[in-house]
């Protein structure tokens, strides 16, 4: 009889918690679930963090920026006569661009800007590795047409036109149609390339103005890309069109993107940009000024300037 | 006495089978109840006699809308080679980073160095292992599942047409059943992959952010969401 009674128990027991269950769950389902009160912790969601690995160099580097003045299309070895050496420091997140005027006069003799015509890039890197005494890694060249291409592909740079402090003080040649109110605006191609070969409005300073204006517009450039945000997928495109109107020396595709994704993190208002200090030279030359050796050993040394 | 005794005497083959359908019932549901009980008892106890349920992983990634960046201006198509190519080392990215790591705990080296390319391998090594890579979470005990709506490529090919990068935009989403309760990992971002210098096509860089929630995953939470604010 006991055992009677306790195999029913042991058969009713679960099966009333059968049955309760499935009373609770049908109630759930016709009244729905219970209101949890607004603010109260359902569950914790840790943010685990960011990450962001790009593959580009980990050492401080040297890039040379080289605008020729060939209208050829497919021709990349006139002149080079926008000369900027950029120096990035991947530890720090730190440039500067150190700018030398065309005439300026090469170790090697004679106008730096010959060197791009009579040997490319190659010889103009080995010039300016003498001249500031670093090792350029990598070296690109456009020319006009690339140049106003890309930045119509790009969508225009932003910029703030800096105002004329020379001559009549106004943005007026008719050399290179650069005719500009100061202030922010956006150039298409043919205005950036105007605004960049501009020197006859700068009467006494010229050349060395217009390279400090040449690196004003790079900056903008990457302040301008920098701020659609384009992330990885978005540089594939940008380098794409960089690859397409360019020339380099040791720079694969997938350098330029690599450098280029890393260049979007760099904060634009934190690049130096400087003119390389230069004086009356033989003929129409310019000579390295007093002061260039100090500057070149604070570019060398880590490729970003802390003391000037 | 007679009269008394009659009805029980002639109602005994109903209580046998009564007793037995008793019988009957109490085996099907205690049975299972007792087992029930073994079951986590000895999943209790641990050690040797840890959980031995056989996985049922789900992985299910598919390829999303194409696009192809060219050097030459003439243009180019995403090949279908290149999308399965991609979309295989996506998935073993998924098995090796997030399923191995989930049900053993840590990540099977060997597989990882046929997902990543030796200085993304080395980046590893680093503080961005935990954004990449899902070790150190709370051993899953059930079926582990692994998705993504279907994941955008971008290519960029040179002027021969060759795709030399693609971009592949994800949203990992992974759920798996651990002893604590559900756990889940979300990660968002791009991988970038390359091919090897046997084609093989391997990640090479990354944006990632990663979030994790349920029970054994707040280490360091920064952030408490609410059933509102997460929406689940």
């Amino acid at each position: 009889m006991r055992l009677r009674i306790a195999l029913r128990l042991l058969v009713t027991i679960p099966l009333s918690g059968v049955v309760i269950a499935s009373i609770l769950s049908a109630g759930w389902l016709v009244l729905g679930s219970p209101t949890v009160a607004r603010g109260a912790t359902w569950f914790s969601i840790t943010k685990v963090g960011d990450s962001e690995f790009i593959g580009a160099p980990d050492q401080p580097f040297f890039t040379l920026v080289l605008g020729n003045d060939s209208r050829s299309i497919s021709e990349d070895t006139g002149l080079g006569d926008a000369i900027h050496v950029i120096g990035v420091n991947p530890a720090t997140g730190q440039a500067s661009i150190l700018n030398v005027p065309r005439d300026t006069e090469a170790p090697g003799g004679g106008k730096i800007n010959a060197f791009n015509s009579n040997g490319g890039l190659p010889a103009m890197v080995e010039q300016l590795n003498r001249m500031m005494g670093i090792e350029i890694k990598y070296a690109i060249t456009t020319n006009f047409t690339g140049f106003m291409a890309m930045v119509d592909e790009i969508g225009g740079i932003d910029i703030d036109v800096p105002p004329v402090t020379e001559g009549d003080g106004k943005w007026n040649d008719d050399n290179t149609g650069a005719f500009f109110e100061p202030g922010p605006q956006k150039f298409n191609g043919s205005q950036a390339l105007a605004f960049s070969r501009d020197r006859y409005d700068f009467e006494t300073t010229g050349d060395v103005t217009r390279s400090a204006n040449q690196a004003r517009l790079i900056i903008a450039a990457l302040a301008t890309l920098r701020a659609q945000n384009p992330g990885d997928t978005g540089t594939l495109k940008l380098a794409a069109t960089l690859a397409r109107h360019v020339t380099t020396q040791n720079l694969s595709l997938t350098e330029i993107y690599r450098l280029g994704r890393f260049a979007l993190t760099v904060d634009p208002t934190v690049i130096k940009n400087l003119t390389i200090p230069v004086g009356g030279g033989s003929g129409t030359n310019l000579s390295v000024g007093a002061g260039a050796s100090e500057l070149f050993s604070d570019f060398a040394d880590d490729a970003t300037l802390q003391n000037h | 006495m007679a009269n008394r005794s009659s009805p029980a005497r002639t109602a005994r083959p109903g209580r046998k089978k009564s007793s037995r359908r008793g019988l009957i019932i109490m085996v099907v549901v205690i049975g299972p109840i007792i087992g029930l009980g073994v079951y986590l008892l000895l999943g209790l106890m641990g050690g040797s006699t840890e959980p031995t349920y056989s996985a049922s992983e789900s992985v299910n990634l598919a390829a999303g809308p194409t696009a192809m960046n060219t050097v030459s201006f003439a243009g180019g198509t995403f090949s279908p080679d290149v999308s399965a190519a991609v979309m295989t080392t996506l998935g073993e990215y998924a098995e090796s980073a997030m399923v191995t790591p989930l049900r053993k705990g840590k990540p099977a080296s060997a597989a990882l160095a046929n997902v990543f390319d030796a200085p993304a391998l080395a980046r590893l090594s680093g503080p961005d292992r935990t954004v990449v890579l899902d070790e150190g979470l709370p051993r899953a005990v059930g079926k582990i599942d692994v998705s993504s709506p279907p994941i955008p490529l971008t290519g960029l090919a040179d002027a021969s047409g060759n795709t030399i990068l693609v971009s592949a935009d994800v949203k990992l989403t992974a759920k798996a059943r651990t002893e604590k309760g559900v756990i889940g990992v979300t990660r968002v971002g791009t991988f970038v992959l390359a091919p090897d210098a046997s084609g093989i096509w391997k990640i090479t860089g990354w944006t990632l952010t990663t979030d994790r929630r349920g029970p054994g995953t707040s280490v360091a939470p920064t952030t408490t969401g609410t059933k509102e604010s997460s929406g689940k």
